[in-house]
C-alpha cells in the first residue's frame, strides 16, 4: 500500500449518545476505502469527520500530518442527495469548484471539458438539472468533485438514490475514473456487493456505539465478477458482520 | 407452469401515449398463487405495465381477463404496493391495516381477526397504536404490504416496493412477504429493476425489452425457498436474466 494520507483517531459524542468509540484507521494514498456497518451505525457522522465538517470529541483526523480542514486541504464531497444548482448549467456546475478556487479560465475550462469527458456527459454540457436523469445527476456531482483535482474524495452513499440498474452502471463508470485519476476514496455505503464491487479495502463497523469490527483487504481483480464464488463468499461474510441476513 | 391454473390472460397488449408506443404485442398468462416478477432495462415501462394491468391506464389494443372476465379494479379484488410511502399519517398502524376491509364492509369481528393474524405475520404485533411518523422507513412498507395482503385480493400488484429501503431492511422485509405469500398464496405481480431480487421471490420472471416493451423471454424459478444468493442454480439463473437485461 501507498503511503498513508489520513490519520483518524476518534472518539464522537453527541451529548450523552457515544456514536463513534475510540475508532482508529489510516487512508492510505491512492486506495478505495469502503466504510459499511448495520444501518444507523453512525456512517454519515464518520463521513463529516473525515470530511472536517464535524470536530471529534476526543481525538483527530489529519491528513497529511496536519489537522482536517475543508477551507485548506483539497477535499470533495458527493453526497446521496442530488446536488446540482438548478439554475446552473451542466457546465457551469462542474466548472464552479475550480471557478471558487480561483484557477485560470484557460486551465479551468481544460479540465472542466475533460472530467465531463470522463463520466460520459459530452453533449450535454448545455443542460440544466430538470432536463437530465438521477443517474446523469450523480455524474455530475462525480465530475464536479472530480474536476478541482481532490487530495482526498468523500463519497457518503452517492448511488443510494438510483435504481439497482443504473446504480451498477455507476459502479462501473466510478472504477474507470478511479482507476484513470487514482485518487484517494473513503466510500460509504450499507450494499455489501456495492463495497465488495468497488473497495480496495473494507472496513466494517459495529453497532452504536460504533467501532472497528473487521478489516478486509480486498484483491479480487477488476473487472470483479459479482457471482464468482469467491465474490459471494466475501459478500457472504461481511453481511453476517454486519448483521444482515441476506 | 404445466397444470396450473390460469388466472388472467393477456392477449395483444399494446398502451400508446399518442406517438410513443410503450407496450407492443404483450401476451402471456399470470397462473393462481403465482408469485410472478416483472423485469426489464431502466425506463422501460414497467409502471405502465403495471398500471395497465390493473386497470388503472386504459389500453390500446388487446385485452386483459381475469377469469374470464375484462379486468377491472373497481369490481376485482386488486391490491397495490408502491414505492413511495403510502401510509396514513393520522391513522395508526391498525387503523392504516384494516381500511380496506372497513372500505369493503367486512363485519367488525372478522377484521378484529383478520388485521390481527396479518399484524402477526409481518411482525408488527406490539405496533398497532404506532402512527407512520414513530416507525422507520422498513416498517411503513410493512404496513403497506399488511393493508395489501388483509383484504385477501385476487391480484396483488407490487411495483418495486422495496426500491428506497437501505440493503438490511430490504432483505428483512423481502423474507417476510415470502412467508407471507406462502401462507396466504395470492397472486403476485412484483415489478423491480433488481435482478438479484427477482431471482430470490418469484417462481418465474418475464423479462421485458427495451421499448417499445414486449415479452423478450420468460425464466422459470425452480428453487426451494428460503433461497441462497450463492447457490450455484441461483447465480445461474441470476446470469441469464442479467444477460437478458443488459444495457449497461
Amino acid at each position: 500500500m501507498d503511503q498513508e494520507l489520513i490519520d483518524a483517531q476518534i472518539t464522537m459524542k453527541f451529548d450523552d449518545m457515544t456514536v463513534l468509540e475510540d475508532l482508529q484507521f489510516k487512508v492510505h494514498r491512492n486506495e478505495f476505502l469502503v466504510l459499511v456497518g448495520p444501518t444507523g451505525c453512525g456512517k454519515t457522522t464518520l463521513a463529516r469527520l473525515l470530511g472536517g465538517l464535524l470536530k471529534p470529541t476526543r481525538g483527530h483526523v489529519n491528513i497529511g500530518g496536519e489537522q482536517v480542514n475543508p477551507k485548506i486541504h483539497n477535499i470533495s464531497f458527493v453526497f446521496q442527495e442530488p446536488s446540482c444548482i438548478p439554475w446552473r448549467t451542466l457546465w457551469d456546475d462542474i466548472y464552479m469548484g475550480l471557478e471558487i478556487k480561483g484557477v485560470d479560465p484557460k486551465t479551468s475550462e481544460a479540465r472542466t471539458r475533460e472530467v465531463i469527458k470522463l463520466v460520459g456527459l459530452d453533449g450535454f454540457e448545455a443542460y440544466f438539472p430538470k432536463q437530465i436523469s438521477g443517474g446523469m445527476k450523480q455524474r455530475v456531482a462525480i465530475a464536479r468533485a472530480y474536476a478541482t483535482k481532490p487530495d482526498f474524495l468523500l463519497m457518503d452513499e452517492p448511488f443510494g438514490h438510483l435504481d439497482a440498474q443504473t446504480r451498477y452502471l455507476m459502479q462501473i463508470e466510478i472504477m474507470k475514473i478511479w482507476e484513470s485519476e487514482k485518487k484517494t476514496v473513503a466510500y460509504i455505503t450499507n450494499n455489501i456487493e456495492e463495497a465488495v464491487y468497488l473497495a480496495t479495502r473494507i472496513i466494517v463497523l459495529s453497532r452504536l456505539p460504533a467501532s472497528i469490527k473487521a478489516e478486509h483487504h480486498i484483491r479480487l481483480a477488476r473487472p470483479r465478477n459479482l457471482t464468482s464464488p469467491d465474490f459471494l463468499k466475501l459478500r457472504k461474510e461481511i453481511a453476517q458482520q454486519c448483521e444482515i441476513v441476506e | 407452469m404445466k397444470g396450473r391454473k390460469v388466472k388472467i390472460e393477456v392477449r395483444n397488449l399494446s398502451k400508446h401515449f399518442e406517438d410513443l408506443i410503450v407496450l407492443q404485442h404483450m401476451d402471456f398468462d399470470i397462473y393462481e398463487g403465482e408469485f410472478l416478477c416483472v423485469v426489464g432495462p431502466t425506463g422501460c415501462g414497467k409502471t405502465t405495465f403495471c398500471n395497465v394491468v390493473t386497470g388503472l391506464l386504459p389500453i390500446t389494443e388487446g385485452s386483459i381477463t381475469m377469469q374470464g372476465e375484462r379486468i377491472d379494479f373497481r369490481k376485482h379484488n386488486v391490491s397495490f404496493v408502491f414505492q413511495e410511502p403510502s401510509c396514513i399519517p393520522w391513522r395508526t398502524v391498525w387503523d392504516d391495516v384494516k381500511i380496506g376491509l372497513e372500505i369493503k364492509k367486512v363485519p367488525k369481528q372478522e377484521i378484529q381477526s383478520r388485521v390481527s393474524a396479518i399484524l402477526d405475520l409481518t411482525g408488527l404485533s406490539g405496533f398497532e397504536h404506532f402512527f407512520p411518523s414513530q416507525i422507520s422507513a422498513g416498517m411503513k412498507q410493512r404496513v403497506a404490504i399488511a393493508r395489501a395482503f388483509v383484504t385477501q385480493p385476487d391480484l396483488l400488484l407490487m411495483d418495486e416496493p422495496f426500491g428506497q429501503l437501505d440493503t438490511s431492511t430490504r432483505f428483512y422485509i423481502e423474507n417476510q412477504l415470502i412467508e407471507v405469500w406462502k401462507k396466504t398464496k395470492r397472486t403476485v405481480i412484483f415489478v423491480t429493476h433488481n435482478l438479484e431480487e427477482a431471482v430470490y421471490l418469484s417462481q418465474r420472471i418475464l423479462v421485458c425489452t427495451q421499448k417499445p416493451t414486449g415479452i423478450k423471454e420468460e425464466v422459470i424459478v425452480d428453487l426451494p425457498y428460503p433461497r441462497d444468493i450463492s447457490d450455484r442454480e441461483f447465480v445461474s439463473i441470476r446470469n441469464r436474466v442479467t444477460d437478458l437485461v443488459k444495457w449497461w
